[in-house]
C-alpha cells in the first residue's frame, strides 16, 4: 500500500508540473513530482476534517486516489508536454555517472531500512507529531482528544504538539494505509531530494563536480541520520532547497517564466506547512525577485506561505483545537545585546564548523566561497551568497529573540537548510562552472545543461 | 560505393573510439575523485561506524519480521510497563505517573547509565500507552490526584506497583503529598541524571 501511495505522490505532483510547465531531466521531473505530490498528500488528512468526513484507510485512499485523477486529467491535457520529459535523449545518463547512483542506492538502502524497520525515536517526534498523528489514526479526526483534553491539562508541554503539521500529517496519512509505524514517506522523500539534487547540479556543472558534491551530501552523519529519523527539519530543508532551486531558475532564464516562480512559492509554502519558522525567511528568499514590479512579486510569491502559516498557527491551532501553550513568545531583551549576539555567532560557528556533523562540507564550501569571492564578484554570486548568510544571520535572531531557539537544536538541525545552500551555492558557483568547461574542453563533450 | 561507405565509417569509428576513450577517462577520474573523498578520516569514520556497523545489527535483528519484537527493540522496557499496567489495572482504575526526579533519586543506576525514566514524560508515555492506561499526572489538581488507584514507588530495588487500595486514606494522601515535592520532569539523557546525582550527592537537598 505504501508502493500505490507513493506512486500516486508521482502521478499527483507530474499532472501539476505539467500544467507549469517544468522543465527536467526525466529523473529529476519525477523527483519533483514526487515531492510535490508528498507535499499535497499531506492536505489530505486536514481537507477530510473541514468536510466532517472520518479520517480512515478508505477516506484517505479515495482522496489520494482523487488527487491523482485531477493530475492524471491535467497531464492528459498536457500530454505532449509530458511525451517531451520522457523522451529518451531526456533520459541520457552517462557511463561515468553510474558511481554516483550506487552510492546513492547503497547508502539509500541502509537509510531506507532503518527507517522501515525501527519505529520513531526523536523525543520530539514521539512526544508532538506522532503523538497527534497516532490519536487522529485512533480517533478519526484531527479534533482528537490529545488537543481537547490531554495537552491543556498535561505538564511539563513544550511546544512540540503544536509543530508545523507537515510530518504529522503524512504519519497519518501512512498510519491509515497501514504502514506500521507511518514513515516510510520520509525514504520517498530522500531518495527523490538526493536524485533531485544532483540534477538540478548537473544542470549547470559537469556531472564530475555534481556527483561529488552529492557524495559529501550523503556522507554527512549528522545529515544521514535525519535520513531514517522523522523530524520537522530534513523535509523543510529539502522543500526550501527546491523552492530556491526554481527561484534561482527563474532569476537566470532570459525570457523568466512564472512556472518557475510558482512552484518555487509553492514549495516554499510546503517548507512553512514543514517549519513554522520558515516563514521568517522570506526576506532572504526575494532577493532574487526582480526590481520591476517588486513589491507586487514579493506578495505574490509570499502568499501561499503566508496563508499556510497563518492556516495553521492561527486558524487551525487556536481556532479549531484549543493551543495550550503559547506558541513563538518574542524575547525583547536587549540588554548585553552585542555581547549575547556575539555569543551566539560564536556558537554557530563552532556548529557550522564541526566536521563530526558535516563532514567536511562546509569547510570546503568556505575555502570554495573564498576563493570564488577573490575570482568571481558577480551580482548575481552576491545574491547567491546573501542567501546563506541571510539565513545564517535571521537565524541568530531567532535564537536571540525567540523564547526556546537554541544553538545545539534549534540551529544545529536549522542548519539543514543552510548546509543545503551552500552545496547550492558551490554546485552553481562560476568556479566550478569554469572548471566544468575545462572539464568540457578537455574531453571535448557537453554532458549538462539539460 | 563501397569504398565511400567505408571511407564515411572510418571518422564515425574514430569519434566512437574518442567518445569511449573519454567516458572511461572520466569514470576513472570519478572512481579516483570519490576514492579521495571516502579516505577523508571523518568519511572513514562515518563509513566504518554508520555503515558497517549496520551490517552487524541487521545481520542480529534483521530477521525479526514481528512487529512487536521490532518494537521491542526500542522500547522493551516501556512495553513491559504498560503491559504490566494495562494487565493489572481494571476498568476506572487510574494511574498515577510518577514524577521522573523522585524514580531518579530513589531507583537510578548510574552505571551503566541507562535511560532515566524518559517515559515519564506525559505525553511520551501518552504517546506509548495511548488508551492502554488511564492516567493522571502528578500536576493535576488535589481532586484528581485522589481518583489514583496505582502507581510505582521506588527504592534501590527498583520499582514496585502498587495498589492505593491496600493503603489508608491518610498513607495514600502522605505518598501523594510526598511525590508531589519533587520535580515531575527534567531529565531527557543519561548523563544529566548522572550529573544531578553527583552534584545531589555533594550538596544534600534540605527542606
Amino acid at each position: 500500500m505504501e508502493a500505490l501511495a507513493m506512486l500516486l505522490h508521482i502521478i499527483t505532483g507530474a499532472g501539476l508540473l505539467s500544467i507549469f510547465g517544468i522543465r527536467r531531466h526525466f529523473v529529476a521531473f519525477v523527483s519533483l513530482a514526487f515531492l510535490l505530490g508528498t507535499g499535497l498528500a499531506s492536505f489530505v488528512p486536514l481537507l477530510l476534517e473541514l468536510a466532517h468526513i472520518r479520517i480512515d484507510r478508505f477516506s484517505v485512499l479515495v482522496s489520494l486516489l482523487i488527487l491523482a485523477m485531477g493530475s492524471v486529467v491535467a497531464g492528459i491535457r498536457n500530454r505532449s508536454f509530458l511525451a517531451e520529459i520522457a523522451t529518451i535523449a531526456n533520459l541520457k545518463i552517462s557511463l561515468h555517472e553510474i558511481p554516483f547512483f550506487l552510492i546513492t542506492a547503497w547508502l539509500w538502502y541502509i537509510s531506507l531500512w532503518k527507517c522501515y524497520f525501527y519505529p520513531n525515536i526523536p523525543f520530539d517526534t514521539l512526544v508532538g507529531p506522532e503523538l497527534i498523528a497516532k490519536a487522529t489514526f485512533f480517533e478519526g479526526t484531527l479534533r482528537n482528544s490529545i488537543y481537547t483534553d490531554f495537552l491543556t491539562h498535561s505538564y511539563p508541554l513544550s511546544n512540540q504538539p503544536y509543530y508545523a503539521p507537515f510530518i504529522m500529517l503524512m504519519q497519518v496519512v501512512y498510519l491509515c494505509l497501514g504502514s506500521l509505524y507511518g514513515k516510510v514517506w520520509l525514504s520517498g522523500m530522500v531518495l527523490a531530494f538526493f536524485l533531485y539534487f544532483y540534477f538540478e547540479l548537473r544542470h549547470y556543472i559537469h556531472p564530475l563536480l555534481a556527483g561529488w558534491l552529492l557524495t559529501l551530501l550523503w556522507l554527512m552523519p549528522e545529515l544521514y541520520a535525519y535520513t531514517y529519523l522523522v523530524q520537522t527539519d530534513y523535509p523543510n530543508a529539502i522543500f526550501l532547497f527546491v523552492a530556491f532551486a526554481c527561484l534561482y531558475r527563474y532569476y537566470l532564464a532570459y525570457a523568466p517564466t512564472q512556472a518557475e516562480f510558482w512552484v518555487s512559492s509553492l514549495f516554499f509554502g510546503l517548507a512553512c506547512w514543514t517549519r513554522t519558522e520558515t516563514v521568517l525567511f522570506l526576506p532572504v528568499v526575494l532577493l532574487f525577485l526582480p526590481k520591476q514590479r517588486f513589491i507586487a512579486k514579493a506578495v505574490l510569491y509570499g502568499i501561499i506561505p503566508v496563508v499556510l502559516f497563518v492556516a495553521w498557527n492561527y486558524i487551525f491551532l487556536g481556532i479549531i483545537v484549543p493551543k495550550a501553550i503559547p506558541l513563538g513568545k518574542i524575547n525583547l531583551d536587549f540588554s548585553h545585546y552585542f555581547s549575547r549576539g556575539w555569543a551566539i555567532m560564536v556558537g554557530t560557528h563552532k556548529i557550522m564548523f564541526d566536521t563530526v556533523y558535516w563532514g567536511y562540507s562546509f569547510i570546503l564550501f568556505f575555502i570554495l566561497l573564498l576563493v570564488n569571492i577573490c575570482l568571481y564578484r558577480t551580482k548575481t554570486e552576491l545574491i547567491k551568497l546573501s542567501w546563506v548568510m541571510g539565513m545564517h544571520i535571521i537565524f541568530m535572531l531567532i535564537v536571540l529573540h525567540i523564547e526556546g531557539a537554541n544553538i545545539p537544536f534549534t540551529f544545529r538541525r536549522g542548519f539543514f537548510k543552510i548546509i543545503f545552500l551552500t552545496l547550492f551555492y558551490a554546485g552553481t558557483s562560476q568556479l566550478l562552472i569554469n572548471c566544468s568547461k575545462w572539464i568540457e574542453n578537455m574531453l571535448g563533450s557537453r554532458h549538462f545543461n539539460h | 560505393m563501397e569504398n565511400s561507405g567505408l571511407s564515411q565509417q572510418a571518422p564515425k569509428a574514430r569519434h566512437f573510439s574518442t567518445r569511449f576513450r573519454n567516458t572511461l577517462l572520466l569514470l576513472l577520474v570519478n572512481l579516483a575523485g570519490i576514492a579521495v573523498i571516502f579516505v577523508l578520516p571523518q568519511h572513514t569514520s562515518f563509513l566504518k561506524y554508520k555503515v558497517q556497523g549496520f551490517y552487524a545489527i541487521k545481520a542480529h535483528v534483521g530477521g525479526n519480521s514481528d512487529s512487536l519484537a521490532r518494537y521491542n527493540l526500542v522500547y522493551a522496557k516501556e512495553t513491559a510497563i504498560i503491559h504490566l499496567l494495562d494487565s493489572i489495572l481494571k476498568d476506572g482504575d487510574v494511574f498515577l505517573l510518577p514524577p521522573q526526579y523522585y524514580l531518579v533519586e530513589k531507583a537510578y543506576r548510574t552505571s551503566p547509565a541507562t535511560d532515566p525514566y524518559t517515559w515519564t514524560y506525559p505525553s511520551k508515555f501518552k504517546n506509548l500507552a495511548m488508551n492502554k492506561v488511564n492516567f493522571v499526572e502528578i500536576t493535576y489538581p488535589d481532586s484528581l490526584l485522589r481518583k489514583a488507584t496505582h502507581t510505582f514507588l521506588a527504592d534501590k530495588k527498583g520499582l514496585h506497583l502498587i495498589s492505593f487500595a491496600d493503603y489508608s486514606s491518610a498513607q495514600k494522601e502522605a505518598i501523594i503529598s510526598k511525590l508531589k515535592t519533587y520535580q515531575p520532569f527534567g531529565f531527557f539523557i543519561p548523563q544529566t541524571a548522572v550529573d544531578y546525582l553527583k552534584q545531589k550527592k555533594k550538596n544534600p537537598w534540605k527542606p
